[in-house]
């Protein structure tokens, strides 16, 4: 079961929705434009730590199966599909299509840093998802595009209660004799089809139930005022100083060439005292961020200010 | 001063030409807590939709006569409108909670009316402390209980600051702890607030005596508006008529002026039996109430030694895929032929457990066999032949179009010979009573009938074992009655039925054996008059008033043998 936002206190949680989208989008963002695998292993790990940060890294860390799922698949497609590459470590094959199947060393090493990209987008996603608030993240919109984002919300309530009832409803059908599970796939698959009316039916009650218990509180009466409001602390400061620093500088250390990773026709890779701590940027400002919220917690004076 | 006046209601929901009220008429002072009740069909929720105009506003239709509310009339404006002034709660807090998190959703109805932030946020605090829902403000909805939620739907309809609370079968959806506290509460906000407030409810035993006014509706019209007392002198030889068990009880022996709650019928019996309420009075001869005072495991070692149970649990545990662990070493056995309920507080494990007995669940430790055979890799579909299982809500079992199609569906899903069909078809329809229903879709029928229809689908097959989870939650009296009888009937035929419910009266009247759940550990097990007769809280109301008088009473056959003895 994937894990989904629970309310944990911490400063990274209480943090601006905005502050918490840029933080998410400044990983992604590097993740996409940087190739050097070391630098993936970066973004990971900084996700790691602010995860960390935000209380979360167990739900954070369960994610690893889809990681490693997407990740593997990378790794052994990519060697399978790339002719590119001058050191081939096996000769296989004529294969329909494809051609010779030959695999390179940078072909693998390519799969390889796909695969890290990829961890390090879906941990980056995962991380949004545990930190911020989806209301909140919402409200965001609240005046520009109000109802669309009412009707996410309301999405995304229902979302819960929709599984429990499809579950509810599939366990009728079993308990009938209706919904089977055995035999062949297609079989099954016919038997659990009513699930799917079921569930139709059971969604239209509660739509028009709800319809009914928003009308009787007003919903549509006029303009809509605003219960959250949302303030940048200098906590938010704090986190969109850091991710700016290390979008702005990660960009212009890319510009100038000091972490470029290639990895066709031969892996080559220019070590510069310069290019490593490029490397090593993300890692350090989550640890920035992780150090602010871990002493706001255990230092009042700051909590106030943070 | 009227804040409510209802004048020679009439209305019809649209393509119906049968009105659902009929010419009711109606008044509700400042501060009064109206008690509504009657039989499902009988007008109670359009009645309450009319009040904060939902009818005819929202469901269309044709309305005759007129209702105003503080001097508004309903038709004259909109349900937005009369949102400030009428707040209204449904049966269901799953379709009325509109965000995830409680704050934002007792915040909702004062972002519609556009109140500034700062009375906002004064009024949704105000709310909260009042509610004592401080402590769910960082929780997500879905991980709030029932009550919970319920509470917080019934938060963010107060913090509008209504006049009149009008209140839709809102317990229904409730176990008895949180319908306690979630009708206490409302109790508190009428004395404390002087809040009008209008209750519809099945469940009256628990708030009849709050009311300063009953009302009964039946077929749409108003056969009654009085006190509560008054109320019960009037139900007399009205069957139909929800009241408390000890209300019915003296009303039907002794007529004039019955006691409304456990209190003043313990007052009444003390005084009957002419002695204090701590001295027990002894029943003697063949009428007395019946105690098994069996030691559980010597009755455990003669029903084995009896024969082979129909269901065999050995020490079972289950624990879902979260950690949690529901069952903790259940052992128990039921033999061909018992009628069992199994009883105990939300999250204990019932429905875990009986989950298991067709497979729906596995176990995570231990065995469970049905008729002999161990469940482990055998097919739900072929245990339901031997299992037949009604679930709690009967909306989400019927996959048909038709009545008779629903019934078709079940024979066909289990198999069996096709050229008997029609006559068990036949059958079945003529002893459900629902032969006149028979093309009809069943999502267009009333609750109690949908919950015939479940039910027939399910007994169509002659299952050995009936297991019902929670059959009579949300239904009226009239529908229980009829339950009541069907299963009667059944395990007449030799059956096994295990029914799991909330609801101790209904459990008592039919069950012979009780079996009690906490924390997922069978607590007690034994006959009914011992079970019931134990426990303090999950008991009867009867045995509530007899205890210490006469031991023993849980039933209504009981309660009037006891009765007569001490008259």
């Amino acid at each position: 079961m994937i894990p989904v936002y629970r309310f944990r206190g911490t400063p990274l949680q209480k943090s601006h929705p905005a502050s918490q989208l840029l933080m998410v989008l400044t990983l992604i963002t590097l993740a996409l434009i940087n190739d050097n695998p070391f630098y993936q292993l970066s973004i990971i790990t900084a996700a790691g730590v602010l995860a960390l940060s935000a209380g979360v890294f167990r739900e954070w860390a369960s994610w690893w199966k889809l990681c490693l799922f997407i990740g593997l698949a990378a790794l052994i497609i990519n060697p399978l599909v790339s002719r590119a590459g001058s050191t081939v470590i096996w000769r296989g094959p004529m294969v329909p299509v494809i051609g010779r199947l030959d695999i390179t060393l940078e072909a693998i090493a390519y799969g390889a840093g796909m695969a890290l990209r990829l961890t390090a987008v879906i941990w980056s996603f995962a991380l949004l998802s545990l930190v911020m608030d989806p209301d909140r993240a919402l409200g965001l919109l609240k005046g520009r595009g109000s109802r669309s984002a009412l009707v996410s919300a309301l999405s995304m309530r229902m979302v819960p209660t929709a599984m429990r009832d499809s579950s509810e409803i599939l366990d009728a059908h079993r308990a009938r004799g209706i919904a089977k599970d055995s035999g062949g796939r297609l079989e099954i698959l016919k038997s659990r089809l009513p699930l799917l009316g079921g569930l139709v039916n059971t969604s239209l009650d509660r739509a028009i139930g709800l319809a009914e218990a928003m009308e009787a509180r007003a919903y549509g009466t006029g303009r809509r005022s605003r219960y959250h409001t949302y303030r940048f602390s200098s906590g938010d400061v704090v986190i969109d100083s850091l991710m700016i620093t290390l979008l702005g500088l990660s960009i212009a250390g890319l510009a100038a060439g000091l972490s470029a990773f290639t990895y066709y026709p031969n892996l080559s890779w220019k070590v510069t005292p310069a290019g490593i701590v490029l490397i090593f940027l993300p890692f350090i400002c989550a640890l920035l961020v992780l150090a602010s919220s871990e002493l706001s917690k255990r230092w009042n004076w700051l909590k106030l200010r943070i | 001063m009227e804040l409510v006046k209802v004048e020679n209601l009439s209305y019809w929901y649209p393509g119906r030409d049968d009105p659902s009220l009929a010419g009711v008429n109606l008044t509700l002072a400042a501060g009064e807590f109206v008690l509504l009740v009657g039989p499902s069909g009988s007008g109670k929720s359009t009645l309450c939709r009319a009040l904060n105009g939902l009818v005819p506003h929202f469901y269309g239709g044709r309305m005759e006569g007129s209702v105003a509310v503080s001097g508004m009339e309903t038709t004259a404006c909109e349900v937005k409108d009369l949102a400030a002034h009428v707040g209204m709660v449904f049966q269901d807090p799953e379709n009325q909670l509109v965000t995830e998190n409680p704050v934002s959703e007792v915040a909702f109805g004062l972002e519609n009316l556009g109140v500034d932030t700062v009375h906002m946020q004064k009024r949704v605090e105000e709310v909260l402390a009042t509610l004592r829902l401080g402590a769910l403000r960082n929780k997500r909805v879905s991980e709030l209980s029932g009550g919970e939620k319920q509470k917080v739907v019934l938060a963010s309809v107060l913090v509008m600051h209504p006049e009149v609370l009008v209140l839709d079968e809102p317990t229904s959806q409730l176990d008895p702890v949180s319908a306690q506290d979630f009708l206490a509460t409302l109790k508190a906000l009428n004395d404390e607030l002087g809040l009008a407030v209008v209750l519809a409810e099945h469940r009256i035993e628990r708030c009849f005596h709050f009311a300063d006014r009953v009302v009964v509706l039946d077929e749409g019209r108003l056969l009654f508006n009085g006190t509560p007392s008054q109320m019960a002198s009037w139900s007399r030889g009205k069957p139909w008529v929800p009241l408390p068990p000890i209300t019915r009880l003296f009303l039907e022996r002794n007529g004039a002026a019955p006691p409304l709650t456990v209190k003043q019928g313990r007052e009444r019996l003390s005084a009957l039996a002419g002695v204090n309420t701590s001295t027990a009075l002894e029943m003697t001869g063949p009428e007395a109430p019946h105690a098994d005072d069996e030691n559980p495991r010597k009755r455990e070692r003669r029903r084995r030694r009896e024969d082979a149970p129909l269901i065999e649990v050995s020490d079972l545990w289950h624990v879902y895929p979260d950690g949690t662990e529901s069952l903790r070493g259940i052992d128990l056995a039921i033999s061909s032929g018992e009628f069992v309920a199994i009883i105990g507080e939300n999250g204990s494990g019932k429905t875990t457990l009986v989950k298991h007995f067709n497979g729906l669940l596995r176990p995570s430790k231990g065995r469970v066999r049905l008729a002999g055979d161990d469940t482990k890799g055998r097919d739900v579909s072929l245990l339901a032949r031997t299992c037949g299982m009604l679930l709690q809500n009967p909306n989400m079992m019927l996959v048909s179009d038709t009545v008779e199609g629903e019934l078709e569906t079940s024979l066909k899903a289990l198999g069996g010979q096709p050229e008997t069909w029609p006559a068990l078809i036949e059958e079945t329809l003529e002893e459900f009573e629902l032969s006149p229903f028979r093309r009809e879709n069943p999502a267009d029928l009333s609750c109690g009938e949908r919950e015939r229809v479940a039910l027939a689908s399910v007994i169509i097959n002659c299952p050995r074992l009936l297991v019902l989870d929670e059959p009579t939650r949300g239904v009226d009296q009239q529908t229980k009655n009829k339950l009541c009888r069907h299963l009667g009937d059944y395990h007449a035929q030799g059956n096994t039925v295990v029914l799991v419910t909330h609801d101790l009266e209904f459990a008592a009247e039919v069950c012979s054996r009780v079996i009690l759940l906490a924390g997922g550990r069978a607590l007690a097990d034994g006959d009914k008059h011992r079970v019931l007769s134990e426990s303090l809280f999950y008991t009867t109301q009867f045995n509530k008033s007899f205890r210490g008088l006469v031991p023993g009473v849980v039933t209504s056959a009981d309660a009037s043998r006891a009765l007569e003895a001490m008259s």
